[in-house]
């Protein structure tokens, strides 16, 4: 049987090029499945030192703030039934997660999708869901309001948040491999504003190495374009009927990005005319006084998740923050790095 | 070390499918299937031999067609018709 020798090429090439370039460059992979296709396939140790990648902040439960899931844990401890995606149960509020809220007695679900929230909401009149998810995850959330469903918004959108890395003098992000399924909503244009080199990519171990490689090129030759290197699902538009449900029901808001802080028009917020659905309105008065928010102690994801350190740079990586025990977000989500970095911990490759 | 890789890439290349499933939990996993039935806004998609619904509220695919299916929700058709092509 052949070895891959398209791939095989591409590495080469991909060495070729960095020497070329001759200074550390830094690539930063923007969306959390993107981290996990690098750190399973080994892509680290296929390319030369000082091409360096780091994980961004395409994962929506790091960036998920505090107070949100104190809000949801506050609901599901007063009687009100809170359904969301599986990875947010653990990530730790500011007394505790959804997951130990349920301990305790909370009525609270893990759906795979808003269709079946609102299924849950034959039997649960008042459930309230926790929509948390970039473009790709908001038009579903758009359609279940629609149909009825109350939520706690967390929604989150992605080229601002790029913007705010780029102009971060702390990292010095040299490029970026864009996320796959945002852009199959937003298309390519959202990007063009971002003053960096950009590649789409897909989720194939060969993708992102033939990204990495249409990368080297923009910087080698000093171009900063955005480049779309998964055209079977992205093209320049995007969705526009998902984008058309979205704004049916959202509008463009600042949102908090939980270790990043306040980012411009960079969240989603129910109109006017949905914000009956808008739980955090409706209850109000349960929602007051909440927990003050407090860092948890040397955690570093926002440096994670801001590509300024590897999550084996921080202290706490598998010695006090492991899966089980997850002293941050980052360790909690299958698209968080620092669980990523842990599950392929002995490889040396995450 | 590029020969491992390369025999590691050969050995995991493409997920099994139960591992696909399974992984489907996960929001923002988006994978691949074929539309066998279409009725209304509801789609019966064929994930090799395994079949599941999916709204086609935000795209309007044919019988046959390729869609990358994400947290219930079919959102693009794929270009080519190769269902094993990407998650
Ligand atoms: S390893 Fe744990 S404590 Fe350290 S940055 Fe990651 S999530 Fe935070």
């Amino acid at each position: 049987m052949p070895v891959d020798t398209d791939t095989e090429n591409i590495i080469s090439e991909i060495k070729e090029i960095a020497e070329d370039i001759n200074r550390p460059v830094k690539i930063m992979e923007v969306c959390g499945t993107h981290t996990q296709t690098i750190a399973k396939y080994g892509i680290k140790t296929l390319l030369p030192e000082n091409i360096q990648l780091v994980s961004g902040p395409g994962c929506p439960v790091c960036v998920t703030p505090q107070r949100t899931i104190d809000s949801a844990v506050r609901l599901a401890q007063n009687g009100i039934p809170i359904a969301t995606y599986g990875d947010m149960l653990k990530v730790p509020g500011t007394e505790m997660s959804l997951e130990v809220a349920k301990e305790n007695g909370s009525k609270v679900f893990i759906v795979e999708s808003t269709i079946d929230a609102l299924k849950l909401k034959t039997e649960y009149p008042n459930l309230v869901f926790l929509a948390i998810g970039f473009e790709t995850t908001t038009p579903m959330t758009a359609w279940a309001v629609k149909n009825g469903l109350d939520i706690i918004c967390a929604h989150k959108t992605i080229p601002e948040a790029m913007n705010v890395i780029v102009s971060n003098q702390d990292n010095q992000i040299d490029g970026f491999l864009n996320p796959g399924h945002v852009s199959a909503i937003i298309g390519t244009r959202p990007y063009r504003d971002i003053n960096a080199p950009q590649v789409i990519a897909g989720f194939e171990p060969e993708d992102v190495l033939k990204s990495i490689l249409m990368l080297l090129k923009q910087i080698n030759t000093d171009r900063k374009e955005v480049e779309n290197n998964y055209t079977k699902i992205v093209n320049d538009d995007g969705n526009k009927k998902a984008r058309a449900l979205t704004s049916s029901i959202f509008e463009t808001c600042d949102s908090e990005w939980r270790g990043i802080g306040i980012i411009k028009d960079s969240g989603l917020k129910l109109k006017k005319q949905y914000q009956n659905h808008d739980a955090m309105e409706k209850y109000r008065e349960l929602l007051k006084d909440l927990p003050e928010p407090k860092d948890n102690k040397g955690c570093r994801c926002a440096d994670v998740i801001m590509g300024v350190i590897e999550p084996k740079k921080c202290p706490l990586f598998s010695k006090v923050c492991t899966p089980d025990n997850p002293t941050g977000p980052c360790m909690v989500g299958t698209e968080s790095a620092c669980k990523i970095a842990y599950k392929y911990r002995g490889d040396d490759n995450a | 070390m590029i020969v491992i890789t390369s025999l590691y890439f050969l050995i995991h290349k493409k997920p099994t499918f139960n591992n696909l499933l399974i992984e489907y939990k996960i929001m923002c996993l988006a994978i691949p299937g074929k539309v066998i039935k279409i009725d209304d806004d509801n789609a019966t998609i064929d994930y090799n031999g395994i079949t599941k619904q999916a709204k086609i509220t935000i795209i309007s695919p044919k019988i046959g067609d390729y869609v990358l299916v994400h947290a219930g929700f079919a959102i693009e058709i794929l270009k080519k018709d190769r269902k094993d092509d990407t998650i």
